[in-house]
């Protein structure tokens, strides 16, 4: 009996020693094909950025496999589930860490889990987080895509000082991606001599806003701010009629550039402004190009999302192509010193990793239609 | 309204607190429900809700049945659900003569079953209903009401009423009453104590169906609607007590108002703190509840 046990136990963990060495780290060796892991929400309330992630991503892989890339190896992209639970996140980091070239995180939008993949110093390019933390903690090996808060906020101000507004209601969500905004928001406020006279927050999954608004309208805004995930804010915009609220100009975060908002959201989105990394409506020759290729190959067309992943993609195969192999050390440097015309526009990265590009405004117009009020 | 003492706004967020109070009012008489009739916490309780939600969405969105119809509609449907899961679930682990902590664990095997089943079905994103109701508010002597309250409200004390009613004056609601009190009595006088627990399954199921379907319009139907506002009508059935049907609805009542009241006049952050900390305060204070009486329930209603 007992032998048989512990047969059994021995066999079990050479099984695993087995199956754990076979799917390990080939991301940088110097054959087989360049893994390019990819942590995003394809499940739960982000899905909407996921999928679009994976999408976008998957465009630029399969166009640069065509033109080939480095010594005819193909570009893998493996894009896991992190459900929107940071621990699976960092779980599914952990792994890429030692298996992919380039690490594409997204969850990071909500900001924490990303931070934990740094320790394995592998390039990491984030795609959608704006949280300013991540590229303060003086890390070379992580390089962002989206704008970070602190220049969104900046700019949205003085977006806000130009029209002469000068009382901001702030509601925000109260985790990584609202409370950076805010510390930005606030700090900008400071800085430019506006006021910030009303803060409330929310968590994830709160669809109730009653307490928030009420406190909003009793401060008496020029202007409402919000930021937070675009199912709350969706749910957010719809009750603001209900306090009167709905004639105060209102901006968004980056979080609701996507179609999404626009539906649960329905009329309430209507002369909605939002701060975003780019528009469709953005008029250059590459982004044309890029949303006639996205829109051919998937049959609808690309939105902030997808067109985020694309670049981050576009930008880590150029690094490559550029550091002629996948070295780690070879490929990061190569991304310090990116600068490629890309549909968000020229991006190079700056010494903390962000990209140096400016905010864009977007006002909704209702039925799915946007213009561009400050643009690139 | 009572304007001296009162701000707009905050009659205001009241309103809207007690909107939402009404609705965990709804799922809490499920659950305290299935507890009288059981001795069943039933953690799966809270997807009645998201049954409700998601089948009301298609209902409106995709057959394109009238708001007010769907309502029922998707009461009904979450009730067969929990008359099929009586039937597949709770009934032969009774049978088998299963200990409650068993069954309580099975619960919460179905609620993560049920949630991942309506992912697989309904996808994983917030789904809209069209615009039920008027997007402006009602003007209440300055009071700005929004338009989903009244009708929540209304539903709320209908459903009550028609509870009571069918508890006490008809033959099965009294059976019922008397299965879960004494169900050796019970049988004795001819009444069936399994098809009794299927009609409470079947009845908190429609409950929680409604709750689900009136408030889709507000915060979207998902697969994951039932997993807060589920925990959150547990705590409101143990506020109003236990096994007291009344006290669920008020329990529910109490816990919408106390989480807006924190919320807008302490702090917006902390909502659901205040939600589960008046849970703590009750369970500290008055562990069966504010209207819980001795477990037969002959307390309030």
């Amino acid at each position: 009996m007992r032998t048989r046990r512990s047969g059994a136990a021995i066999a079990l963990v050479a099984l695993a020693v087995f199956v754990s060495a076979c799917g390990g780290g080939s991301g940088s060796s110097d054959e087989g094909p360049i893994i390019f892991g990819m942590e995003t929400s394809l499940s739960g309330s982000d899905a909407a950025f996921g999928t679009a992630n994976r999408d976008g991503a998957t465009l630029a892989i399969d166009q640069a496999n065509e033109e080939g890339v480095l010594d005819g190896r193909e570009i893998e992209l493996r894009a896991e589930d992190d459900e929107a639970r940071p621990e699976k996140a960092a779980s599914i980091c952990k792994k890429f860490s030692t298996q992919a070239a380039v690490v594409f995180t997204a969850f990071s939008y909500t900001s924490t889990p990303c931070t934990g993949v740094l320790e394995g110093k592998r390039p990491q390019v984030t795609i959608l987080a704006t949280a300013h933390s991540l590229t303060e903690e003086g890390n070379e090996w992580i390089f962002r895509i989206a704008v970070p808060d602190t220049t969104l906020a900046n700019d949205v101000l003085t977006y806000v000082k130009e029209q002469g507004w000068q009382r901001i209601a702030l509601t925000h969500a109260n985790d990584d991606f609202g409370n950076g905004a805010a510390e930005s928001i606030n700090a900008a406020a400071d800085e430019m001599g506006l006021d910030v006279v009303a803060e409330e927050t929310y968590v994830a999954g709160d669809r109730e806003f009653s307490a928030q608004l009420g406190k909003v309208k009793d401060a008496n805004p020029d202007v409402h701010l919000n930021w937070g995930n675009y199912a709350e804010s969706a749910a957010l915009v719809k009750q603001r009629e209900n306090f009167g609220l709905d004639s105060v100009p209102y901006i968004e975060s980056d979080a609701v550039a996507t179609p999404e908002y626009s539906k649960l959201g329905g009329d309430a989105v209507e002369g909605v402004l939002y701060a975003t990394h780019w528009s469709p409506t953005y008029d250059t020759p590459t982004n044309t190009q890029y949303m006639k290729d996205f829109e051919a190959e998937f049959g609808h067309p690309p939105d902030l999302y997808s067109t985020e992943a694309y670049t981050a993609a576009r930008v880590a195969i150029e690094a490559i192509k550029s550091a002629g192999s996948t070295d780690p050390q070879e490929v990061r440097d190569a991304l310090a010193e990116t600068d490629l015309d890309t549909p968000m526009g020229q991006i190079t990265f700056d010494e903390k990793g962000d990209p140096t590009y400016s905010t864009f405004l977007v006002e909704l117009l209702g039925g799915g239609e946007e213009k561009v009020v400050v643009g690139r | 309204m009572v304007i001296g003492l009162i701000s707009e706004t905050f009659g205001q967020q009241l309103a809207g607190g007690l909107a939402f109070g009404v609705v965990y009012g709804l799922v809490a008489l499920g659950f305290t429900m299935i507890i009288r009739a059981l001795d069943l916490i039933h953690f799966g309780h809270g997807e009645m809700m998201m049954i409700g939600g998601l089948m009301g969405f298609t209902f409106t969105s995709g057959v394109g049945v009238p708001y007010g119809l769907a309502v029922p509609l998707s009461g009904a449907a979450a009730g067969i659900a929990g008359l099929i899961l009586g039937l597949m679930i709770f009934l032969p682990l009774r049978a088998q003569g299963s200990p409650i902590i068993n069954m309580m664990i099975a619960t919460i095997g179905l609620s993560i079953v049920l949630q991942n089943l309506g992912k697989l079905i309904w996808g994983s994103r917030a789904l809209e209903y069209p615009a039920v109701f008027a997007s402006d508010p009602y003007d209440v002597g300055g009071v700005l009401v929004p338009a989903y309250v009244p009708w929540i409200l209304a539903v709320g004390i209908v459903l009550m009423v028609a509870l009571q009613a069918f508890f006490y004056r008809t033959h099965t609601g009294i059976a019922m009453r008397g299965a879960s009190e004494d169900p050796v009595t019970a049988r004795l006088m001819g009444v069936d104590p399994n098809r009794m627990i299927l009609y409470t399954l079947g009845i908190s199921g429609a409950l929680g169906g409604v709750a689900g379907a009136l408030l889709s319009p507000i915060v979207f139907a998902s697969f994951d609607m039932g997993v807060s506002v589920g925990l959150k009508a547990f705590s409101a059935a143990t506020i109003g007590g236990l096994g007291s049907l009344g006290g669920a609805m008020a329990g529910g009542v109490i816990l919408g108002l106390v989480e807006t009241i924190g919320a807008a006049k302490i702090s917006s952050a902390y909502k659901d703190a205040f939600a589960y900390g008046l849970l703590i305060l009750v369970l500290l204070v008055r562990p069966r509840g504010l209207f819980g009486g001795r477990k037969s329930g002959e307390t309030m209603l």
